[in-house]
């Protein structure tokens, strides 16, 4: 191997912790108040939010666990990526106006503060907080898991730094995290998000490029070769078939409707106007990182099948084997710190949602008020969280934390789909039809993970919870009489 | 949004209610007989199975054999879903005007690309072995030539049409007054 290419890779990840760290001193002098913490001061442009909401969508499964699903399955995955677009569309056309302007009009500060104004119930804020909780506590233990291994095989591919163990790096890794997300809240996150996005799109590009042409034939050589090998991985639906495949579509379209990570950030926007432009920065910026994902799966598949390169010993050491072994050293410093970005851009917005559950919206529920000197509070729960998330993925059964991973997105969906983007464009939502979403939406899914059940055609449990959730909501609130809304949401839901 | 179009939602999340009762019905194929420790399992492999020779890989296997006789399903699963994604962007449109045949229309362009998709890919099933277009197979270029770009027609849609049908100059009047109406009344206590 290159000597010059580890070194040149840490380099961009230092250069990128150390940016992380400049922001969350920036963004320190401006965060004075749980509203700058949480919200940003609802006061953020275009193109922050814009690239913000796409950053947080595209975790670091986009640059790592997308790649291997495609190695693994063909274009099977591209159900999740591929038709992002309407996705963001879903997210954009239910909630831009109605989820900002009840922000403002009764000053939310959480997404559990806006479904308590919209169905006037404590019960749904507190099943939204542990709903939230419950998906932060395993989202986050797999990301920090996951920047940790990163950063220890960074650091452990130079010569010149010894052996560094997991737990080393998952204590540096956390310490930058938790420092930015600290001091600077959600604002810091967001800003850092700028420049996660704009460093995901760069090197999704140059990465596209690079697996192309890294296969003898660019893009006719990867399809002839996986079509001789096996027709079905480079049909529309790969390995997993047609209906299991199309499973994800709807979980993966109007469940990015029901992920707090992205639904929160319209609440921060300064104009409410201003999501005119943000919808099609949003989508283009993902629509980009998604060449990354479908690439590096099709072209890695294509040179183990070749020859070209040696089977990988599993599907998501795709993405790294491909930076080590068939992109320059340059592109590899650029996606490695792109990687990072990836991780860190969601995890800081989960950290954040999960102090804001412990300390504003679940004291709240249970005791009518929030906590006194919430400001501080909060920084501790970041800290807290990091560490309890950290801890608990090192230490406990992996099937947990395998459970708790996989809860994440389609739990989010089941539960704040119906809740959130169709209870705020819906007056005849009722408060019990929510309540009924959020439990099933968590029964569902850790009773298919749990107890292992196998639903037919590799249909996933995502779409199971979200169909029932959606079915029970509508048809509770269509079997109920119409709620009596408080004036001023009845006035927002009018317009 | 109104209550016709939330029981137009209601009766598309039961169809697909069907559509996946029908899932446990028409049995996945292909399917074989695995002896685990003494007993007989019987395992699909209509989602996919370790590659034969790369096992960090799966393999599709007899593509005619697992979607032989239910591609009808599969495309109606599809279309449900489609249906339900369009309807939903309808919901958050309180005035939609002029974008309700627009939005209608992308819909029935993404179904048909949909429908295209399905009906090379059963040509495709009989015989791989096709010419390719753009270095892709005829079902494959469809998806991502032509699906994957025509999505972004709903989001040129809600640029061009916000003004009208999102976010109007009288909605932001009307909320101005609604905030100003709830200072009032938090102030006067």
């Amino acid at each position: 191997m290159d000597e010059s290419r580890p070194l040149i890779v840490l380099a961009w990840v230092l250069g990128y912790l150390a940016m992380c760290i400049g922001v969350g001193l920036w963004a320190l002098r401006r965060t004075t108040s749980t509203r700058d913490f949480f919200m940003a001061g609802r006061d953020l442009g275009i193109l922050v939010t814009g690239l913000a909401v796409f950053s947080s969508t595209m975790s670091g499964f986009g640059f790592v666990g997308g790649p291997g699903l495609v190695y693994r399955m063909g274009l099977s995955s591209a159900w999740m990526t591929v038709i992002a677009p309407l996705g963001f569309c879903c997210v954009f056309y239910l909630l831009a106006k109605r989820l900002r302007m009840v922000a403002e009009l009764r000053e939310s500060i959480s997404l559990p503060d806006a479904v308590a104004a919209r169905y006037n119930s404590e019960r749904a804020r507190l099943l939204t907080a542990i709903a939230i909780l419950l998906g932060v506590i395993g989202y986050l233990g797999t990301q920090i898991l996951a920047m940790a291994t990163v950063l220890r095989d960074v650091l452990n591919n130079v010569s010149f730094i010894p052996e560094v163990s997991l737990i080393t790096c998952m204590a540096i890794a956390c310490a930058v995290l938790v420092f930015y997300c600290v001091t600077g809240g959600i604002l810091a996150s967001v800003y850092t998000d700028l420049v996660q996005g704009a460093i995901m799109i760069v090197a999704a590009i140059f990465v596209f490029i690079a697996a192309i042409t890294a296969v003898d034939g660019g893009l006719t050589g990867i399809a002839t070769t996986l079509l001789e090998d096996d027709p079905e991985s480079i049909s529309p639906w790969g390995t997993l078939g047609m209906i299991g495949a199309m499973s994800w579509f709807v979980v993966f379209v109007l469940g990015m409707a029901g992920q707090p990570h992205v639904i929160t950030k319209l609440m921060m926007n300064r104009r409410v106007e201003d999501v005119r432009r943000t919808l099609p920065v949003s989508a283009a910026g993902y629509a980009l990182c998604s060449l990354l994902w479908l690439s590096i799966g099709l072209a890695m598949r294509a040179l183990v099948i070749q020859g070209g390169h040696p089977e990988l010993s599993g599907p998501d050491e795709a993405a790294p084997q491909f930076l080590q072994f068939h992109a320059g050293p340059m592109l590899a410093g650029i996606v490695f710190a792109g990687l990072f970005a990836a991780i860190m851009s969601t995890a800081d917005s989960f950290l954040n949602l999960g102090a804001a559950a412990v300390v504003h919206d679940i004291p709240r529920a249970l005791t009518g008020r929030s906590l006194s000197n919430e400001l501080f509070w909060a920084r501790v729960a970041t800290v807290l969280l990091a560490v309890g998330s950290a801890i608990f993925v090192l230490y406990s059964r992996q099937d947990l934390v395998a459970l708790l991973g996989a809860f994440g997105w389609g739990t989010f969906a089941a539960a704040l789909v119906p809740t959130v983007a169709i209870g705020f464009n819906w007056k005849r939502a009722t408060a019990t039809a929510a309540n009924v979403a959020i439990v099933t939406s968590l029964v569902v899914n850790f009773g298919i993970e749990l107890f292992g059940i196998a639903v037919p055609y590799g249909i996933n449990a995502g779409f199971v919870a979200l169909l029932l959730s959606l079915t029970l909501f509508f048809g509770i609130s269509l079997a109920s009489p119409p709620p009596k809304l408080d004036p001023d949401i009845e006035g927002v839901m009018e317009l | 949004m109104t209550d016709r179009l939330a029981h137009v939602l209601f009766g598309l999340l039961l169809a697909l209610c069907v559509l996946f009762a029908l899932t446990f019905i028409i049995e996945e194929q292909p399917s074989e007989e695995v002896v685990t420790d003494g007993q007989v399992e019987r395992v699909y492999l209509g989602h996919g199975a370790a590659h034969e020779r790369f096992p960090s890989m799966d393999h599709g296997g007899d593509g005619p054999a697992r979607h032989g006789g239910r591609l009808w399903m599969a495309w109606a699963f599809a279309l449900v879903q489609l249906a339900l994604i369009i309807g939903s962007l309808f919901m958050g449109l309180r005035h939609p005007g002029l974008l309700r045949w627009p939005l209608v229309m992308s819909g029935v362009t993404l179904a048909t690309l949909l429908t295209l998709m399905v009906a090379t890919y059963a040509r495709y099933l009989a015989d791989p072995s096709g010419p390719l277009m753009l270095g892709l197979p005829l079902p494959t270029a469809w998806f991502l030539y032509a699906f994957w770009p025509t999505q972004l027609l709903v989001v040129v849609l809600f640029v061009l049409y916000f003004h009208q049908a999102v976010v109007t100059p009288e909605d932001m009047a009307r909320f101005r007054e609604i905030v100003a109406e709830r200072r009032a009344r938090t102030e006067r206590g």
